[in-house]
């Protein structure tokens, strides 16, 4: 891994922290899985991965109040985007099959909060679920709407960016 | 043509998703509020178990519980639809205390503002801590 790489990342986790962050009077609004699809997609697995390992981390000390029991979960359900995106689902480019790919990253990444929430809480999952509901289709429908609208312009200048710096090296 | 097919789906879809979110958001947003006029039974318990406070509050038709604290209790603060304090009762900033909400003395799995209420209902409000297990 080049400085420039170590460099890109540093910026692309910044860019995906500060947009959590500032998105917060939105409830579960957020750019998170249009970022990450994008990144999965532009970046590969590799540095994808350590994106969301910095960023999970900075989440928890952050917003999750230093408590690290989520950390694992938060990490198990955003990790999954790169690995799919670089596997199972590599050949998809369409901005609306991504999309729609969205829609299940978010429910699989809302899914996974069910495991610890349900053992701290003490609640069943279909309570879990039930209460949770509506905010899971907030989260599926913005990430959904960001990379149906945002991926293709987005992927565009990532492409103008790193082939500009291709060229000045 | 393929691309013009693509950029009239993107659209619908886009205006399909828009709606949906709208409908989720004034749903979140939106609070339960009182069918018929009562009174209800609010206690505050503090960290230890005791009892700081209970009071017996009537309500009107179309009160909204949040309304009714507020109304009713000193230094009552939301965040994000949560109580994060009332009277002497604190959330604190890392999550080591907070307040339990407990309608007849079942836990409430809802927020405050979606607790259904009626003539009669109690709602507890504990101080607890937040024990990593």
């Amino acid at each position: 891994m080049t400085i420039k790489d170590i460099a890109i990342i540093v910026v692309l986790t910044a860019i995906l922290f500060a947009q959590e962050a500032l998105l917060t009077f939105l409830p579960n609004f957020q750019l998170t899985v249009f970022l990450l699809v994008l990144y999965s997609k532009k970046l590969g697995l590799l540095k994808t991965s350590l994106i969301i390992l910095v960023h999970a981390i900075l989440d928890t000390m952050i917003f999750g109040a230093m408590n690290f029991i989520y950390l694992p979960f938060i990490l198990m359900g955003w990790i999954l985007i790169p690995i799919t995106l670089n596997t199972i689902f590599k050949k998809v480019e369409s901005n609306i099959i991504l999309s729609l790919l969205g829609i299940l990253f978010s429910l699989l990444y809302s899914w996974i909060y069910i495991i610890p929430s349900v053992w701290l809480l003490d609640i069943g999952v279909l309570e879990y679920l039930a209460a949770d509901l509506l905010w899971e289709v907030v989260l599926a429908i913005s990430s959904f709407l960001t990379i149906l609208l945002l991926y293709n312009p987005c992927s565009r200048l990532f492409d103008r960016i790193l082939n500009n710096n291709q060229a000045i090296e | 043509m393929k691309n013009k097919k693509n950029f009239i789906l993107t659209i619908i879809l886009s205006l399909v998703g828009v709606a949906i979110l709208a409908v989720a958001i004034y749903f979140i947003k939106d609070s339960y509020q009182s069918e018929a006029a009562g009174q209800i039974q609010i206690v505050l318990i503090d960290l230890d178990g005791n009892i700081e406070s209970d009071k017996k509050i009537s309500f009107e038709e179309g009160d909204k519980l949040a309304d009714i604290l507020e109304a009713n209790y000193d230094n009552v603060t939301f965040e994000d639809g949560m109580l994060m304090s009332i009277e002497g009762f604190t959330t604190a900033h890392d999550w080591s205390t907070f307040i339990s909400i407990y309608v007849d003395d079942e836990m409430s799995i809802v927020g405050l503002s979606d607790i259904v209420f009626i003539d009669g209902t109690k709602i507890s409000l504990v101080m607890t801590e937040f024990i990593y297990e």
